[in-house]
């Protein structure tokens, strides 16, 4: 390993003695910044007394922040000096200490362990390939090939993931909180996957998303509550009600392109929010609808102990003994199976001319026409496909919750899902879940760190967009092969997108 | 003369492509000032001039991207039936009327194979065939022999423009000629009537060029897969592969046509070697114009 560095690492290396001064210049410039930003952000914090609103300094975390941001620069500036081998030694030095020594605070302990850590791997890095600098391009292309083995690997992957999640409720880790964090990944995954037809194949940016799913939460929860009309009526009833306001948005908006047409989703998710606040006799206002009715098991049965007349219980139907945990499997399997149904339908939509002429208008819109490919209805479809998994994403959500409220609805929860698609990459299917781990699944496992958390997510977010703009598997393959591998080429053997 | 001309062969045989006083006005900007020809099927009609003639105004004129001011566009198909270019919205002028272009800029879908890119453009062909995507999601069979059937003709396109063995690149990532060719096959692969096509040999060097023609040639004298033979339609500032290919060259300056006939006679016309090369000279012009032809 070490034998190649002499003929095309050292030289380049080696021709230039270490600049100590420089690199300690620019770890100080980068310091200053840093010192200039903490000051305000870190170092002050208001505190409620009873006395009134009074300002607490804290230098330390200051000093501590300003010395790490100082440090790392030197560190990296080092290391594209050639100097990486005693820098991946004292990186992990850090770690360690952080790891191993008790800590003034727990920030401090985070900030040492994932800095040194990250500085640690770039080093590590560095001493196996020689290489003190990556272009752009070059990491780009790295990644796209990992992207492109993940994506094949997937065919092996998706059926173990898939049985893998079937199965865990009947695993003994299988607890309350085990399934409840489930469910929640699943419904975020199949949110994803639904606004990845619009924003990943039609490349239409949808920044009120979060508005079908309202509707479609709504729907059901008014249905119920008005006309006492079951959850399995209502599920499709708010999936075709979603769909409708997306045609609705749709007609007039569509003919606007980028920017504007983002601008005019978001203004849609917060006009759908406020209508839900201030439609008081309706909707409830902001006291929400609660008392929301949960599912029965196909209209056969019903979870609770003792239920309503006319209906079997669903632990005497199959003899079982009562166990609350029972709805919360169903509830969990629900949502697998709609989630996965989004899933087929996008892998089968994009070898159908309908999918195709999506991607088509992502790529070029007047190419696209010049084809004689309808615009407007191609991306109402889109638009109202991935309206109508939205609602009926939301009519889960507002079963399992028993308890709806405009507040679930912010812009918040649209950004999140689109930050999810933009995250796992732009129509990668398997994206989509990798990046639903990673924004709602690192969270619910760091809870303790509180606030801490939307920090490391901003600086997550902005690594990724440093590194990997395209998203993290953004890697596409055709839909359709002439010379597949599998020979024949008449069937369509395409790559599969998840 | 040029103008008796063309009234003859239009009595023949009808032309499938009439354009009748076309003006095109953007706000007091006149692009093409009331501009008539004809292009018939089976040929190469030209369409030459200087920069900021109205070429491709008129181009997005007939192509739909453009509503003109004043004038009437008619496509006359094999079949008989006539369409009025003018009152289309765009697409229908590619899905309906059978008029297939393509852009002096490449715009292939750069992120989609070279066969995605040949498929895309059977879109409405196939989409009906999946029944708007339902027979298509259960998996039918119409639409598996659909796609088939649409596979063939890619193929088939493919093999022309000698880009087979490219079919599963990224378009985008094919060198720039072979994306001219990809793009020409493309707008084959609609089954047009009419081909318009933007500058194709721009940028392309001789041997590229020689190749374009080759196709071009083919596309007019051939009949398609299915039966019909398509027009071509052509804008260009290569005036060798203009004068070798073309059937009948129009020539516009400043938004008028200037001239109108086969190429010899094109070439010695005086109006166009005046917009060419300028007034105040005479005598040793059509040899200069002759000899710059080849040249540029």
């Amino acid at each position: 390993m070490t034998m190649p560095s002499h003929t095309a690492g050292a030289p380049h290396v080696a021709a230039k003695a270490v600049d100590w001064s420089g690199s300690v210049r620019e770890a100080g410039f980068a310091a200053f910044i840093a010192l200039l930003l903490t000051v305000p952000l870190v170092g002050l914090r208001t505190i409620d007394r009873p006395t009134g609103l009074s300002i607490e300094a804290r230098p330390e975390e200051v000093v501590a922040s300003v010395l790490l941001v100082f440090l790392g620069r030197l560190g990296l500036g080092l290391i594209g000096q050639g100097l990486a081998l005693p820098v991946l030694l004292l990186a992990l030095g850090a770690a360690a200490v952080g790891l191993v020594l008790p800590m003034p605070t727990q920030v401090l302990r985070l900030v040492l362990v994932a800095g040194g850590g990250i500085i640690a791997l770039r080093a590590a890095f560095a001493v196996a390939t020689h290489r003190s600098k990556l272009t752009l391009a070059e990491r780009d292309r790295r990644m796209d090939r990992v992207a492109a083995k993940v994506q094949h690997a997937t065919k092996y992957i998706a059926p173990v993931a898939i049985i893998g999640a079937a199965l865990l409720p009947l695993t003994p880790i299988a607890d309350r909180q085990i399934l409840d964090i489930g469910i929640l990944l699943l419904t975020y995954i199949m949110l994803g996957w639904g606004l990845n037809i619009v924003v990943g194949l039609a490349g239409l940016l949808d920044l009120g998303y979060v508005a079908f799913y309202a509707v479609g939460a709504y729907s059901y929860a008014l249905l119920a509550h008005y006309f006492g009309l079951s959850f399995w009526i209502c599920l499709p009833l708010a999936g075709v009600l979603a769909a409708l306001s997306g045609v609705l948005l749709g007609f007039p908006v569509l003919r606007l392109r980028g920017d504007y047409f983002a601008i005019v989703t978001l203004g849609f998710g917060e006009i759908i929010r406020i209508i839900l606040i201030n439609w008081y006799q309706f909707t409830g206002g902001p006291n929400g609808i609660s008392g929301i009715p949960r599912p029965s098991f196909f209209g056969i049965a019903e979870f609770s102990r003792t239920p309503a007349d006319g209906m079997a219980a669903f632990h005497e139907l199959f003899g079982l003994d009562f166990s609350p945990l029972h709805r919360i499997v169903f509830m969990y399997y629900l949502i697998l199976a709609l989630a996965l149904l989004v899933n087929v339908f996008t892998l089968r939509i994009r070898k159908l001319p309908l999918g195709r002429a999506w991607e088509a208008l992502r790529e070029d819109e007047i190419a696209s026409a010049s084809l004689g490919i309808n615009r407007t209805n191609m991306k109402l479809a889109a638009f109202a496909i991935a309206a109508m998994f939205g609602g009926f994403a939301g009519s889960f959500f507002a079963t399992r919750q028993g308890f709806i409220s405009p507040e679930s609805f912010t812009f918040i929860e649209s950004a999140i899902i689109l930050a999810i698609v933009v995250l796992g990459g732009m129509g990668s299917q398997i994206g989509v879940v990798v990046a639903t781990l990673l924004v709602i699944g690192l969270p619910e496992a760091f809870r303790e760190l509180a606030d801490y958390r939307m920090l490391a997510f901003g600086m997550g977010m902005v690594v990724i967009m440093l590194w990997r703009p395209r998203g993290l598997l953004a890697h596409r393959d055709p839909t359709i092969l002439l010379h597949s591998t599998s020979g024949g080429g008449k069937k369509p053997a395409g790559g599969t997108a998840r | 003369m040029s103008a008796a001309m063309s009234q003859d062969a239009m009595s023949q045989d009808k032309p499938l492509l009439t354009v009748e006083h076309l003006t095109m006005r953007f706000g007091g900007l006149v692009a093409n000032n009331d501009v008539s020809f004809v292009a018939r099927a089976g040929e190469i009609t030209a369409l030459i001039g200087p920069n900021g003639a109205g070429k491709t105004t008129l181009f997005n004129c007939v192509t739909g991207f453009y509503t003109p001011t004043v004038g009437r566009l008619t496509l006359r198909h094999p079949d008989g039936t006539e369409h009025l270019l003018e009152r289309m919205p765009g697409y229908r002028i590619a899905q309906q009327a059978g008029v297939a272009r393509t852009f002096q800029n490449i715009r292939l879908f750069s992120g989609m194979s070279v066969l995605e890119n040949l498929i895309v453009a059977q879109h409405n062909k196939l989409m009906r065939a999946s029944g708007f995507a339902i027979a298509g999601l259960l998996g039918l069979p119409t639409y598996r022999a659909a796609e088939k059937q649409a596979l063939d003709l890619a193929k088939y396109w493919l093999d022309r423009v000698k880009l087979t063995e490219f079919a599963d690149w990224e378009a985008g990532n094919l060198p720039y000629g072979a994306q001219r060719r990809l793009e020409i096959a493309r707008a084959m692969c609609t089954e047009p009537v009419l081909l318009c096509l933007d500058e194709p040999a721009a940028g392309l060097n001789p041997r590229e060029s020689a190749d374009l023609a080759e196709i071009l040639t083919f596309i007019r004298d051939a009949r398609n897969p299915n039966g019909r033979q398509t027009g071509v339609l052509l804008i260009e500032h290569d005036m060798s592969v203009v004068m070798r290919i073309s059937d009948h060259v129009v020539v516009l300056d400043y938004g008028r046509k200037i001239s109108d006939g086969d190429p010899n006679h094109v070439k010695n016309d005086p109006a166009v070697i005046r917009a060419y090369l300028g007034e105040d000279e005479d005598a040793e012009l059509p040899t200069a114009v002759a000899a710059g032809s080849k040249g540029a």
